[in-house]
C-alpha cells in the first residue's frame, strides 16, 4: 500500500515512477491506474540469486499490464532471465548476479544473449506446458462434448 | 480509444487460418486473437466438438455449474432511429408506448414475484421520452427489490451513467450491431446512430463511469460473422485491459428468418453460434456469455454449460407486456423460447446446474 501511495504521489510531482513491488497482480493494476510507467514485480527475494519462484503471479501480470512489466530481483543466472523473457516480461533488471560474478563483462554478455533467446522465444509463440503427457499429435483421444442437438 | 477494427483485414486474417493454427490455438494455455482467429475459422470447424468441451470446463471452472437468469422490461418502443432490422424503427407504423413509472414498477413486481433478481430494462432510443431523469427514477424505485438492474437504452454520457450507477443500475449494454462501417451505414438510416464512431467508444464511457458490468454485442446476420466474433474479441480484449475493475458480458442475438420480418443477409446457423460462443470462451475464459430467448429451446437447452453463463427467461419483449393480456403486440423480436422461468429452471436443474438469480448484491455497492 506505501509502494502506491509513494507512486501517487510522486507521478503527481511530475517523476517518471517504475515501481519495485511484491509480485501481486491487483497492486500491479492499481500502479498503473495511478499513472506508474511500468511495474518491476519481484521474482524472489532481492539479492538472493533463487530465480522466478513467482512466475503464476507474474505471468498474470503480464497478461494484465498496459505498462511494460520488469521482472525484478532474485535472477541470478541467464536462465531465469531467459525464463522471465519466455513468459512475455518486456524487460529484466540485474545486478547482483552479474556484479560478483568471476568474470562481470562474460557474465553480462550471456545475460544478454539469455534475455534475446527468450524474447526470440515468446514473439515465436510457446507451446504450452502440462504436467501430463500429451500424444504428440495433440488432438487426438481429447474428449469431445455431444452436440447433437444442433439443428 | 478502442478503434474500429479493418474489417476486411480481420477476414482475410480469419480466411487464412489452416487447421495447424487451430490445433495451436487449442494446446495453447492462453488464446491470443490469432487464435480466436483460427478457433472462429472454417478450418476450426472439424473441431467442434473439442472445443465445446474445452469451454465447457474453463466455464465450469470459472463460473461454477450455475446458469444466471434474466428477465428483460420493455419500457418503451418510442424511436427517432431508423435501423432497417428492427420492429421499432421511427418508420415503422406500431402503437407506441411508454411505461408511467407506476407501470414499470408494476412489470417489475410481477418478475419480482416470479423469483427474479437480475432484470434488464430495454428502450428504444429516444432520448426525450426515455431520458437519464426517467431512468434515475425507475432505477431508484426498483433497486430496494432486484440485485441487478441493467439497462439498454441509448448511449449516454460518462457523467449520466454515473449518475445511474449512483440511483443502482448496475450494468449497461450497448450494441455496436456490426463492427463492418460499410454495413453499418447500410443498416443505420435515420437518427443518432448513424455515428458509428460515438456507439463504438460508448462501453468505455460505461467502463469509465464505473459501472459494474458493460455488455458489448453484434447482430449475427447482418454480414460476416467470424469477422463480427473476431472484432467482437479485439473490443473485449481492449476493454479489459482498459478497465479492468468492469465485467464484460457478450451478447449475440441472431437474426431469423422471419415472415415479414428483416430477413438475414447472411444465414449464421446453430452451428456457427456455437462455434463463436465456444471460441469466445477459449480467448476469454471470464467474460461472461448471454444467450437469450431469441433463441429455441432446444438448442438453449443443448448449451447449458457448454459456455453461455446467463438466459433470459420468460421474456416478453413489448412495453407493458407482462401486465397484458396479449404479449405479443408491439414486440420488437418474436421469443423463441417460449417457456416460463419455471420451465427454464427446471431445464437447468435436470442438467445437473443451478439456476441462480443473482451473482451481486446492492449492498456491495455502497
Ligand atoms: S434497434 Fe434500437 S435504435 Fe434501432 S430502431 Fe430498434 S430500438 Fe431503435
Amino acid at each position: 500500500m506505501e509502494t502506491l501511495k509513494a507512486t501517487e504521489e510522486l507521478v503527481r510531482a511530475g517523476f517518471i515512477v517504475l515501481p519495485y513491488m511484491n509480485a501481486d497482480p491487483i497492486l500491479a493494476l492499481r500502479l498503473q491506474d495511478v499513472g506508474a510507467a511500468a511495474v518491476m514485480p519481484l521474482g524472489s527475494p532481492i539479492g538472493s540469486n533463487q530465480g522466478i519462484l513467482t512466475a503464476f503471479q507474474i505471468e498474470i501480470i503480464i497478461a494484465q499490464a498496459r505498462i511494460p512489466v520488469v521482472v525484478d530481483a532474485g535472477i541470478g543466472a541467464p536462465s531465469h532471465a531467459a525464463l522471465a523473457m519466455e513468459m512475455g516480461a518486456d524487460a529484466v533488471l540485474v545486478n547482483t548476479a552479474i556484479s560478483v560474478a568471476g568474470d562481470p563483462v562474460a557474465m553480462a554478455r550471456a545475460f544478454a544473449q539469455a534475455v534475446e533467446a527468450g524474447r526470440t522465444a515468446f514473439v515465436a509463440g510457446m507451446g504450452s506446458r502440462s504436467k501430463q503427457a500429451h500424444a504428440s499429435s495433440p488432438l487426438e483421444g481429447t474428449l469431445a462434448a455431444d452436440l447433437g442437438f444442433l439443428s | 480509444m478502442f478503434s474500429a477494427p479493418d474489417f476486411q483485414q480481420l477476414r482475410q486474417t480469419i480466411g487464412r487460418c489452416t487447421s495447424a493454427d487451430v490445433e495451436q490455438a487449442l494446446s495453447a494455455g492462453t488464446c491470443d486473437s490469432n487464435d480466436l482467429a483460427a478457433l472462429i475459422s472454417p478450418a476450426a470447424e472439424p473441431y467442434l466438438p473439442v472445443m465445446a468441451r474445452r469451454s465447457a470446463l474453463l466455464t465450469a471452472q470459472r463460473f461454477g455449474r450455475t446458469t444466471q437468469l434474466y428477465a428483460p422490461i420493455y419500457l418503451s418502443n418510442y424511436c427517432t432511429n431508423r435501423c432497417a432490422y428492427c420492429g421499432f424503427a421511427v418508420n415503422n407504423k406500431i402503437t407506441r408506448r411508454c411505461l408511467t413509472l407506476d407501470e414499470a414498477e408494476a412489470e417489475a413486481a410481477i418478475l419480482h414475484e416470479r423469483g427474479f433478481q437480475h432484470i434488464l430494462l430495454v428502450a428504444g432510443e429516444a432520448e426525450k421520452i426515455v431520458g437519464v431523469n426517467y431512468l434515475e427514477a425507475i432505477a431508484l424505485r426498483l433497486r430496494p427489490k432486484f440485485a441487478a438492474i441493467s439497462i439498454e437504452v441509448q448511449p449516454l454520457s460518462t457523467a449520466h451513467y454515473q449518475r445511474l450507477f449512483q440511483a443502482g443500475v448496475t450494468a449497461v449494454a450497448v450494441y455496436q450491431e456490426t463492427y463492418d462501417q460499410e454495413m453499418y451505414q447500410q443498416v443505420h438510416l435515420a437518427g443518432n446512430k448513424k455515428d458509428y464512431h460515438f456507439r463504438l467508444e460508448t462501453p468505455a464511457r460505461v467502463a469509465a463511469a464505473g459501472m459494474r458490468e458493460v455488455g458489448i454485442g453484434a447482430l449475427l446476420g447482418l454480414t460476416d460473422w467470424r469477422a463480427e466474433g473476431l472484432a467482437l474479441g479485439l473490443h473485449l480484449a481492449w476493454l479489459r485491459k482498459n478497465f479492468w475493475s468492469t465485467a464484460v458480458t457478450v451478447s449475440f442475438p441472431r437474426l431469423r428468418p422471419a415472415t415479414g420480418a428483416f430477413a438475414p443477409l447472411v444465414p449464421v446457423s446453430e452451428q456457427n453460434l456455437s462455434q463463436l460462443i465456444f471460441g469466445l470462451r477459449l480467448f476469454d475464459p471470464d467474460v461472461g456469455l448471454l444467450l437469450s430467448t431469441r433463441e429455441e429451446a432446444r438448442y438453449r437447452d443443448g448449451m447449458l454449460g457448454l459456455g453461455p453463463t446467463r438466459y433470459s427467461a420468460g421474456s416478453c419483449t413489448a412495453p407493458g407486456g407482462y401486465s397484458s393480456a396479449d404479449q405479443t403486440e408491439g414486440e420488437q423480436f418474436s421469443v423463441g423460447d417460449q417457456r416460463t422461468v419455471e420451465e427454464v429452471s427446471l431445464a437447468i436443474a435436470a442438467k445437473g446446474f443451478d439456476p441462480v438469480s443473482k451473482d451481486w448484491d446492492s449492498a456491495f455497492q455502497h
